[in-house]
């Protein structure tokens, strides 16, 4: 269930990474979970990574009914953040769901 | 065409009441709050009763602007509240309250509705200082300094949402015949008027004036500024 539920906020992520992506011609083509969403090997900066995530938070909350914010005080830390990655971003995601 | 709808904090009366009044008369879709329920009657307003010091409340209240107008254009962050004390004599809970309204409060509004601006790429937000942060009143320290971190975070947040197309400024007024100032001794507020260029007291007209020029579909150019009234 907990699987299931992570691969369709994974697919959720992706699409909007990818039409982001695309609108500001960035065109990241192939997003997984391995993708860098922050850092000097990430090819969004971080005023696109604000975008995705109120994206992302806006989805989310229409799709599960939920009223989640995603606020984290480590947002930009490059080493503990959840944004550092596509995997670290769907697992904080899910785990707010979670906290509801 | 559609109405610009204008979110405005604190619309139970004073500058807030009469901003919602003349938006309204201007064809404007208004969304107002304030803690208690609406003294507002119009086809276009929109009230939410909403404690801006809860996040929560917050969220809510912009959800609901949204289910009801489908969008939110302007934000103007009026609320607020003042304090008049002695540095040495002011109790922690004052502390606590006055931040929590004119800084959380604004914040929570602004993050909120800086996200729906965000998705249609384009809005603007007006938030109130004081002319008690430049000219460094005694008395009004807790006051004063909740209004300094709004005029940061005017300045911050704008260069942060300025790639969004969102502008963000603040007017300082000077005192204006409301519940804010009504128990400042009159001598007290006369020594405050000296220290203006322009010596009188301000109005709801001169408030409305500086956020028309800020959200003036012209004034895209404009953005992390500080407009006070009076000539500081």
């Amino acid at each position: 269930m907990e699987k299931h539920k992570i691969e369709k906020i994974f697919e959720l992520v992706r699409n909007v990474i990818i039409l982001y992506s695309n609108e500001v011609d960035k065109e990241i083509k192939d997003v997984n979970y391995e993708t860098r969403l922050i850092g000097s090997s990430s090819q969004l900066d971080s005023t696109d990574l604000v975008q995705i995530i109120v994206e992302v938070e806006d989805i989310i909350n229409t799709k599960y009914g939920s009223e989640l914010t995603l606020t984290d005080e480590k947002a930009m830390s490059r080493t503990t953040s959840p944004f550092i990655n596509v995997e670290t971003f769907v697992r904080f995601i899910t785990e707010k769901l979670n906290e509801k | 065409m559609k109405n610009n709808t204008i979110l405005i904090t604190g619309t139970s009366k004073g500058i807030g009441k009469y901003l919602a009044d003349y938006f309204l008369e201007n064809s404007y879709n208004v969304v107002g709050c304030s803690r208690g329920e609406s003294v507002l009657k119009h086809d276009s307003y929109h009230h939410v009763c909403c404690d801006i010091t809860i996040e929560k409340n917050v969220k809510m209240a912009v959800d609901s602007a949204l289910k009801r107008f489908g969008a939110i254009d302007l934000l103007i962050n009026n609320a607020g509240v003042a304090s008049l004390n002695h540095s040495i004599l002011t109790p922690s809970t004052t502390v606590k309250k006055i931040f929590e309204t004119n800084f959380n409060g604004t914040f929570y509004f602004s993050r909120e509705v800086s996200k729906v601006m965000m998705r249609k790429q384009g809005g603007k937000i007006v938030n109130f200082t004081t002319v008690a942060v430049p000219l460094n009143l005694e008395g009004e320290m807790i006051y004063a300094s909740s209004k300094a971190a709004v005029e940061k975070m005017t300045k911050i947040m704008s260069k942060e949402l300025a790639n969004s197309n969102i502008q963000i400024n603040a007017i300082g007024p000077t005192p204006i015949q409301t519940d804010l100032i009504k128990a400042v001794p009159h001598l007290k507020l006369q020594e405050l008027i000296d220290k203006q260029s322009i010596k009188r007291l301000g109005t709801f007209e001169d408030v409305l004036n500086v956020i028309k020029f800020f959200i003036h579909p012209d004034s895209n150019m404009i953005t992390g500024q500080i407009i006070y009234l009076g000539g500081l």
